[in-house]
């Protein structure tokens, strides 16, 4: 009997669910593995633990369930299993003949449409529920008592699965081209990271000072997968002795999208009302479309081409790349553009003079951006962020160096600045093949929550530091400053902390290695000494040993001391704090300290706590080069 | 029933249909005829709610077709090229025709299972042959029970003792439940045996559309001898084409055959025959008349 809603067929619902059994069959599968089977197969391994508390084998369990439910709600296989269930029960839409028999029936595309959404959708979250369930059974039977996880899990997977199940439908509707929905799926849903990762790269390439560095922002959110994958996913407590998993992040995240996605569905159903029939097996659907998808497919290509193109080139002047990058995109941007017209036309018959002329307009858009960017009309390079807006400031290097007081971003601000103003220079020093450079990233949290980040190439030469207002001296006085090197050392926060572990790797005239581990007391005068040695600045010379490279000629010793510490606070390492609005990070942490003969305080102290008789124990970096090569030559 | 006015359909700028203008009578068996690329199968997907027109008007017993399930239930479609489900046997298919069609005839269909001997209802319709599946076709067709029947080549494919049997189906639906049929064939002879009505298309509009008798009244060919050459024809004469073998002339006229006879009788000829067209032969004269393509190649 034919039903009597109007949004509803039964037999359609019925024909969609005998005839693609196998994927809802496919989908309980893997529900079925991934809750009962493996909670059972962790459930196994208590039987041979032994050494464990109650407590600890509780929070044991809770870990495994956080594990499973974290493979369970994975949004890469949300993500196929939905695109598969869209392919499937709209699949009658990309072959004239299906779709003529079925729009043939008395029944209403919006009966059609909502039939089989409906359908498909039913394909993903009852296993998904089917899962849970048989989950929840295995787990009570094997011990577990985590429901409220796997209910969790089982919202995050139906949310997950109807954000991207609503969208791929949405996708679906845009073409007549079965094979192209999971390609325009997987385009729409980085469609944005992609572009801004390819602008990214187009403007490190031609643009000064531009790092090629994927920037997260607040639009990602228009990328689904991407921003789903990266907001979704297990939390961890790391106040304890080991990180404790505390649970699923990203709810906010998934309702939004699941809101998002009803506005996709009525868009679908509009979009599928709108559908012409004889678009079936056309690339795209509906017209207005079509160039949109040249034009996008011409951006996109031409844009990457161009970038592979100039990396192929390797130019290393600065105006060269810009050329070749120039012609890359004239020549592949158009290239591309008539590609996507053969695709959207099913022939190579495409150079009417109509087109011609479209592309001529793009290629004149095209490049126009490129001499926009390389000529900074879009303000770029000059970009520096007023003093006042700046949370915090810093520089990468060899390490992270920076901070939030006032007079550190003043001086980082003033610095940016000198070497935006040094462009011509410094571009003239890179292209030139004898010229050492190096690479360093300014980066700035402002606050209003965004970041802005830059990278150079300077000249990097250890003669610059006769000029105190090079940059490289400046450089190396900030990352040489006992403050830089302490939280280099122990993390952002100066705070005391106790030693639970030290010692020295030393070695012997043949260059045999023992470890000296230091007692309680001896480790405490080791960290002190340490500590005095920092203050004193008598790390100095051994970090600008690690600043330049001088050939085989280096005084900072072979032997490093270890040590490993704890804190009362946290120890957030610099570059986790510099690039992490909230950074996480243990109470303790592991230092692998290098010296040189000026660490005279730390020297003293391993003398004193009989580590070495003399100084004459310790061995440089070159002395310990020599001894090898001796020893290979000898052999 | 049917009721087709000025449609128009347009692809990608080609004006497909291109105002066309058609009716079918209740109880009517009308044949669709026209060259390839005429429009008929673009103007049978409109009839059939398939297609959106870009212009005009496309009713079934009065009623918009497009998105009308209730009038979508009154016809059945046949198409060219027929889509069965993947792995669907005749068993399931008539499960989901019976779930679709409200007046489906379970009994019917069980009655007609003798028709189709070759067909084993359990077997995959797609791994039939494709005359088979057009007698699967037939089969789900017939049951719906429908008032109209659209039928895009339906009997391209099958043997002669199949489409004879067809046509018998047919042609008992439509003298007892007084089925209307839109048929669209190349198969201008099996057309005219058994179509009443005839729409001949061309370049996206019907040109002509009459009763099968008018039709074969309006044109006529007539054989004419005369003791010497053939004397100047009057100018009232609407000559189609004329051959000549020997002092007999084979003359294709436009007109009332029986003025065309009188008057030509008044030239005195040795030997006057008037003979009907087949539909075929009209078919060839009327789209001659147009510049159709194949005129050179047939005569």
């Amino acid at each position: 009997m034919k039903s009597k809603t109007s949004c509803f067929n039964k037999t359609i619902f019925l024909k969609n669910i005998t005839h693609f059994w196998p994927i809802w069959v496919m989908i309980t599968l893997w529900n079925l593995f991934i809750m009962p089977f493996m909670i059972y197969n962790h459930s196994q391994r208590y039987k041979f633990i032994t050494n464990l508390s109650e407590k600890e084998i509780m929070q044991d369990r809770l870990n495994d369930i956080m594990n499973i439910v974290d493979i369970y709600v994975n949004p890469i296989i949300l993500f196929l299993f939905a695109v598969v269930a869209v392919m499937a029960v709209f699949s009658y839409l990309y072959h004239a003949r299906s779709a003529n028999m079925m729009h043939a029936l008395p029944v209403t595309r919006k009966e059609l449409f909502f039939t089989n959404y409906v359908s498909g959708l039913l394909f993903l979250i009852v296993p998904q529920i089917i899962g849970f369930l048989s989950g929840i059974l295995v787990g009570a039977v094997c011990g577990y008592t985590s429901m409220n996880v796997m209910l969790t899990g089982l919202l995050f997977a139906c949310g997950i699965s109807f954000v991207f199940y609503s969208i791929t439908v949405w996708v679906a509707m845009f073409t007549g081209q079965l094979l192209a929905v999971p390609v325009f799926a997987v385009i729409l849903n980085f469609l944005y990271v992609g572009c801004k990762v390819l602008v990214r790269m187009l403007m490190s390439l031609i643009s000064y000072g531009i790092p090629m560095e994927y920037v997260s922002g607040r639009l990602d959110v228009l990328s689904p997968l991407y921003y789903i994958a990266n907001h979704v996913h297990l939390t961890y407590d790391y106040s304890g002795e080991y990180p404790v998993c505390t649970g699923l992040s990203g709810q906010k995240t998934v309702a939004i999208y699941a809101l998002a996605a009803v506005v996709f569905v009525l868009a679908a159903y509009l979009i599928y009302r709108m559908r012409n029939l004889e678009t079936a097996g056309s690339l795209i659907s509906i017209p207005w479309i079509a160039p949109v998808f040249r034009w996008g497919a011409a951006f996109c290509g031409g844009s990457l081409l161009s970038v592979i193109f100039c990396s192929i080139m390797d130019f290393s002047s600065g105006k060269m790349i810009f050329v070749s990058a120039l012609i890359g995109a004239i020549v592949f941007g158009a290239a591309c553009f008539f590609v996507a017209q053969m695709f959207l036309e099913k022939g190579f018959r495409v150079f009417q003079k109509k087109r011609m002329l479209e592309c001529g307009i793009f290629i004149a858009i095209f490049a126009c951006m490129y001499i926009a960017i390389e000529f900074d009309l879009f303000g770029q390079e000059r970009k520096l962020p007023d003093a006042a807006d700046v949370e915090m400031a810093c520089l990468d290097h060899v390490s992270t160096y920076g901070g939030s007081d006032e007079e550190m971003v003043e001086d980082i601000l003033k610095l940016h600045s000198q070497i935006i103003d040094s462009k011509k220079e410094f571009e003239g020093y890179a292209a030139d093949a004898y010229g050492n450079t190096s690479y360093l990233t300014i980066r700035y949290r402002l606050k209003d929550g965004s970041s802005l980040e830059r990278a150079y190439k300077v000249p990097w030469e250890r003669e610059m530091m006769n000029e105190p207002e090079s940059v490289v001296c400046k450089v190396v006085d900030l990352a040489t400053s006992p403050e830089s090197y302490r939280k280099e050392l122990f993390g952002v926060y100066d705070q005391e902390m106790k030693v639970t572990n030290c010692q020295i790797d030393l070695y012997d005239a043949q260059n045999e290695a023992r470890d000296h581990v230091f007692s309680d007391e001896d480790a405490d005068k080791i960290y002190q000494a340490i500590l005095a040695d920092l203050w004193e600045g008598n790390f100095k010379n051994c970090l600008l040993n690690g600043l330049f490279y001088d050939g085989e000629e280096n005084d900072t010793y072979y032997n490093s001391v270890l040590i490993d510490v704890v804190g009362e606070k946290e120890v957030i390492p610099v570059y986790a704090y510099y690039h992490s609005r909230m950074p996480e990070g243990s109470k303790s942490t592991t230092a692998n300290i290098g010296f040189d003969a000026n660490c005279r305080n730390l020297i003293e102290a391993l003398i004193e706590t009989g580590a070495i008789q003399s100084e004459q124990d310790l061995v440089t970096i070159s002395e310990w080069n020599q001894q090898n090569m001796d020893t290979e030559k000898a052999r | 029933m049917v009721e087709v006015r000025n449609l128009v359909k347009e692809f990608n700028g080609f004006h497909a249909l291109d105002g066309v203008d058609m009716s079918v009578k209740k109880g009517a068996i009308y044949g669709l005829v026209g060259p390839n690329g005429a429009g008929k199968s673009t103007l049978l997907r409109h009839l059939t709610g398939i297609y959106r027109q870009n212009g005009g008007t496309v009713k079934i017993a009065g009623e918009e077709v497009y998105e009308n399930p209730k009038i979508k239930e009154k016809f059945a479609f046949i198409p060219d090229d027929i889509f069965y489900f993947m792995q669907a046997d005749t068993m399931e298919m008539k499960r989901f025709y019976q779930g679709i069609y409200p007046k489906f005839d379970e009994k019917m269909f069980h009655r007609l299972i003798e028709y189709f001997p070759t067909i084993d209802p359990k077997k995959s319709i797609r791994s039939l042959s494709k005359g088979m599946q057009k007698q699967v076709a037939f089969w789900l067709s017939v049951c719906t029970r429908a008032e109209l029947l659209i039928l895009d080549e339906p009997v391209d494919g099958l043997d002669p003792v199949m489409r004879r049997q067809i046509w018998s189906i047919i042609m008992a639906d439509v003298s007892e439940y007084d089925t209307t049929v839109i048929v669209s064939s190349h198969n201008l002879r099996e057309l005219e045996d058994v179509c009443d009505h005839v729409g001949i298309m061309h370049k996206g509009k019907i040109m002509i559309e009459r009763s099968l008798s008018d039709l074969q009244g309006s044109v006529c060919k007539i054989q004419v001898a005369f003791q010497a050459e053939m004397p100047k024809l009057p100018e009232s004469f609407d000559v189609l084409h004329m051959s000549n073998t020997g002092r007999v002339y084979t003359l294709i006229v436009k007109g009332n055959p029986t003025e065309a006879k009188l008057q030509l009788e008044k030239m005195h000829p040795m030997l006057i025959d008037i003979l009907p067209l087949t539909l075929e032969e009209i078919f060839i004269y009327e789209l001659g008349g147009v510049d159709y393509e194949v005129k050179d190649i047939l005569f």
